[in-house]
């Protein structure tokens, strides 16, 4: 079978691409070169280093195992299995994407109180902070990833290849390990690699639940040399994690199952397997969802009772939609670069290895382990370097400019590996078969390639349109003067204590989530 | 594919181009260059007052249509109410960059030096200003300017005046512990009866410059002695202040190390909040003000207008929106406190301001400690 060529100009594009996503670390070089700013942090030592370290590599895995097989459990569920509200809790377990790390820990701290509302009626004594509640809080917020990853994975399996399994006398269990094991292995590897950058990455969670982690150690040393040394390092755990992934992911053998896109059977839930699924869908969503809704409500009717004064929030609003969307469709538009460049065309076998492959696909991974606090800050020192030179680079700041690239460097991890898996699945048959009936380029995308792409882009979309809108780091450092988002909003009036204003930013956010979420579904079934 | 050597190689290469960087000679200090030409803008800020000092209806004449940009180290939500009225008032138009933290945004001043667009830098605490103001970032204020604030409320040298005050108090669960039984003295929460009872933010900004008035009231061995013994009384650890009232009230502490206004802040859309402020007895090194203020920053290119802003902000208006609006107490000698606040002012120690500036070695004793 022939495979498609591999255009030079694909491969050049998306070695610039990474190129591009790679000048903070270029600011960060900078920043080095210049001399120490006003408040020199004490300098870090390796022996603070290890047991930091140490949690954060132990969290990452807890969070990986945990939110992969929830994840996958609740795709499955969602996509092979039949029980009562179904597509609602499939629409609310997206939701807790969309609640910023700090906010939810911060929320579920103050629920597990003595006195709060869980944990007054549970008879919880004591504090609610260290590693497992950290674990929790960061599974609550990952798990929707996996979901929806694999999810998007599940709707793009043949009917067809099931059928033909069962026919042959194979069993639900066999089913799933010969034939959808192989098929979700990259999924899994991308996913898996999604969460751990979450993870390593996050400092909103760990903050506010007192688990020291590195990024600690990155916020303290913050502005400083040490800061871009702990960069590095966090870079350097990441490293094994990606060869980890591509284990995982094997050789690339899976991914694209041949076959009609007819919908696969679904089948009634038997009744342990509801149980445990009704149990994860209170737990996530109850948890991400339902109790924050109530936080949020309960804060903002409180403000509202008692005539206490609501910030604007059309401001915030509008920039959150303005940034997310625009950020997002440059993102994800940037993601199919590499993904079209690494998952089209797999050299045959006996050709020359393609060893560009992995170098883009580490290095578009790489980007998104750099923590925002990192990116923001190396993009700022570019952005000093390019002022100082005057003249037209005045401009970058007001248009955003260097706020949209630390954008892509943050999440086009999230992009790429979202769209891979579709652009490996599409089958180079149906193309060619779509040619020799005369379809043109726009037809045989329209017709063959779209369709096949839809679940990988709604995702895609989705998770980066999401990740941008409750974004903070960058956003702070890169912003356009005078912009507000409602993640800003939201980390703002929780620190001087304004809980109405947060109530009622936390709450636009869980509805752009849910609306964003039911449009896209829409737009799955209708491509 | 590639092998796993060419990788390690790559990273070297990387850290080789790195320390290269780092031997070299420095670039010349963004802080040097703006200090070097301090004093032509000095004059400008100095005809400004010469106009006039009640200049908020003057301005709106000649400054109108002018823009100033505002660094904020100060809450959107708590200041931006008050940048739109200075607005309809004068006809100056203000643009405004809030950062995670007043020390991110000197930061950040810092390190765009000369490129900055920053016409005036608003801190949340006195601390980050003195020492802007010590590397050359601000412009001297004029005189009669200075003199319309509190003399303990703004800095001796001139560079900065405070336009509002916090007080640190002790928040606690009055459900949980009578007021009689919480320390006389803030040194009373290094006794073990409050062993995980208590609760503090050894990364904000107040907490930090509390931590540099002690080292200032009590000595470097003294402070160092109570922050180990009070660590021994394993307080929960909270990214910032506000969350210790609300942790207060939902029994998760019982007595929490603050600023006074969250509490009432918080109460004004919970009045139901089970908490409380207390402070300690007069002239103890609890009782501590902490100044939020301005400075002009030297090579602003709208020194007029943004002398119009820090002037608007001491005005009796501004004093009396941050008294009514945010709870905090006037920096003006003679305006009046919010009803709902406690009057502090003969319980207050004083501490020279320029004690605050040393945030340095603050850090490195709470860092000893493994506080922050």
């Amino acid at each position: 079978m022939s495979q498609p060529r591999r255009p030079l100009g694909l491969t050049l594009g998306a070695l610039s691409l990474l190129a591009l996503v790679l000048l903070p670390l270029g600011g960060m070089i900078l920043a080095w070169r210049r001399p120490p700013g006003l408040f020199e942090p004490p300098p870090i030592t390796l022996d603070r280093i290890w047991p930091l370290l140490g949690r954060s590599v132990a969290l990452a895995l807890v969070v990986c195992v945990a939110s992969l097989a929830l994840g996958t459990w609740l795709a499955w569920v969602e996509h092979r299995g039949r029980y009562r509200g179904r597509a609602l809790w499939a629409v609310l377990s997206i939701l807790p994407l969309a609640v910023p790390s700090y906010l939810l820990a911060t929320i579920i701290r103050e629920l597990m109180a003595p006195n709060g509302w869980l944990g007054a009626p549970l008879g919880l004594q004591g504090r609610f902070t260290g590693f497992w509640p950290s674990a929790l809080v960061l599974t609550i917020g990952c798990t929707p990833y996996v979901h929806l990853l694999v999810g998007a994975a599940l709707s793009r399996f043949p009917g067809s290849m099931e059928e033909a399994a069962r026919s042959l006398g194979a069993g639900s269990w066999r089913r799933f390990t010969s034939l959808y094991v192989p098929y979700l292995r990259p999924t899994w590897a991308f996913a898996l690699i999604l969460v751990a950058l979450y993870v390593i990455s996050d400092f909103g969670a760990v903050a506010v639940l007192d688990c020291e982690v590195l990024t600690w150690e990155l916020y303290r040393a913050k502005g400083g040399k040490d800061g871009v040394l702990i960069g590095f390092g966090l870079i350097a755990v990441v490293l094994p994690l990606l060869l980890g992934a591509r284990w995982l992911q094997g050789r690339e053998a899976g991914g694209r199952a041949q076959g009609t896109h007819r919908a696969a059977p679904r089948r009634s839930l038997g009744a342990p397997a509801l149980a445990v699924t009704w149990i994860l869908h209170l737990l996530l969503v109850g948890l991400g969802v339902i109790l924050p809704t109530l936080a949020l409500g309960s804060w903002l009717w409180g403000g509202l009772a008692h005539g206490a004064r609501i910030a604007d929030i059309w401001g915030p609003l509008w920039q959150t939609l303005a940034f997310s969307l625009v950020g997002g469709a440059l993102t994800v538009a940037a993601a199919l670069l590499p993904a079209w460049r690494n998952g089209r065309s797999r050299p045959a076998p006996g050709a020359r290895a393609d060893w560009l492959a992995p170098v883009i696909e580490h290095g578009t991974y790489l980007t998104s382990a750099v923590p925002g606090v990192l990116v923001a800050y190396g993009l700022l020192q570019l952005l000093v370097s390019l002022k100082q030179l005057g003249g037209p680079w005045l401009g970058l700041e007001r248009w955003g400019v260097f706020l949209m690239l630390g954008y892509m460097m943050r999440y086009l991890a999230q992009g790429y590996g979202a769209l891979k898996p579709g652009v490996i699945a599409l089958d180079p048959r149906q193309e060619e078969a779509a040619r020799s009936l005369g379809a043109g380029p726009w037809r045989r995308l329209r017709y063959v390639a779209l369709p096949a792409l839809a679940p990988g882009f709604a995702a895609a979309s989705l998770l980066v349109c999401l990740s941008l809108m409750k974004e903070l780091p960058i956003t702070l450092m890169l912003t356009p003067l005078g912009a507000q988002t409602l993640a800003f909003r939201i980390f703002d009036a929780s620190r001087e204590g304004s809980l109405p204003d947060v109530g009622i930013a936390g709450l636009i956010l869980l509805l752009i989530a849910l609306g964003a979420q039911i449009l896209l579904l829409r737009w799955r079934r209708h491509v | 594919m590639i092998s796993n050597r060419t990788r390690l190689s790559l990273l070297a290469a990387l850290c080789l181009t790195f320390a290269a960087g780092c031997g070299e000679k420095p670039a010349e200090n963004a802080a040097d260059e703006a200090a070097a030409d301090k004093a032509t803008p000095q004059k400008d800020g100095e005809k400004a007052t010469e106009k006039g000092s009640e200049a908020a209806a003057e301005a709106k004449g000649d400054l109108a249509g002018q823009k100033v940009v505002i660094y904020s180290g100060r809450g959107a939500v708590l200041v931006e109410p008050l940048f739109k009225k200075f607005t309809e008032e004068t006809g100056i138009q203000v643009e405004v960059r809030y950062g995670k933290s007043t020390q991110d945004l000197a930061n950040m001043l810092a390190t765009e030096g000369k490129s900055s667009t920053a016409d005036v830098f608003f801190a949340q605490d006195s601390g980050h200003l003195g020492v802007l103001a010590k590397a050359g970032f601000f412009d001297a204020l004029p005189e009669a300017l200075l003199n319309q604030v509190h003399p303990q409320y703004r800095d001796p040298e001139g560079k900065w005046v405070g336009t509002s005050g916090r007080a640190r108090v002790l928040v606690y669960n009055p459900e949980k512990v009578k007021p009689e039984d919480l320390p006389k003295s803030l040194k009373g929460l290094a006794d073990p009866k409050w062993k995980g009872r208590l609760g503090w933010a050894p990364t904000n900004g107040s907490f930090q410059a509390h931590v540099s008035a002690l080292r200032h009231l009590w000595g470097e061995e003294e402070t160092q002695k109570w922050l180990a013994a009070v660590k021994a009384n394993e307080p929960a650890r909270y990214p910032k202040n506000s969350p210790q009232v609300k942790a207060a009230s939902s029994g998760e502490i019982d007595v929490g190390w603050v600023n006074h206004y969250y509490l009432h802040k918080l109460k004004s859309s919970d009045p139901t909040l089970k908490a409380a402020n207390y402070s300690f007895e007069a002239g103890d090194a609890g009782n501590v003000m902490m100044v939020a203020g301005v400075g002009v920053v030297t090579h602003s290119a709208h020194k007029d207008a943004a002398m119009a802003l820090v002037r608007y902000l001491i005005s009796p208006a501004a004093q009396q929106y941050f008294v009514d609006e945010v709870y905090e107490y006037p920096t003006r000698p003679g305006a009046p406190t919010h009803p709902e606040v406690a009057p502090l002012t003969e319980k207050l120690v004083t501490v020279d301001q320029k004690h605050l500036v040393d945030l340095e070695k603050t850090l490195a004793m709470l860092r000893d400690l493994g506080l922050n």
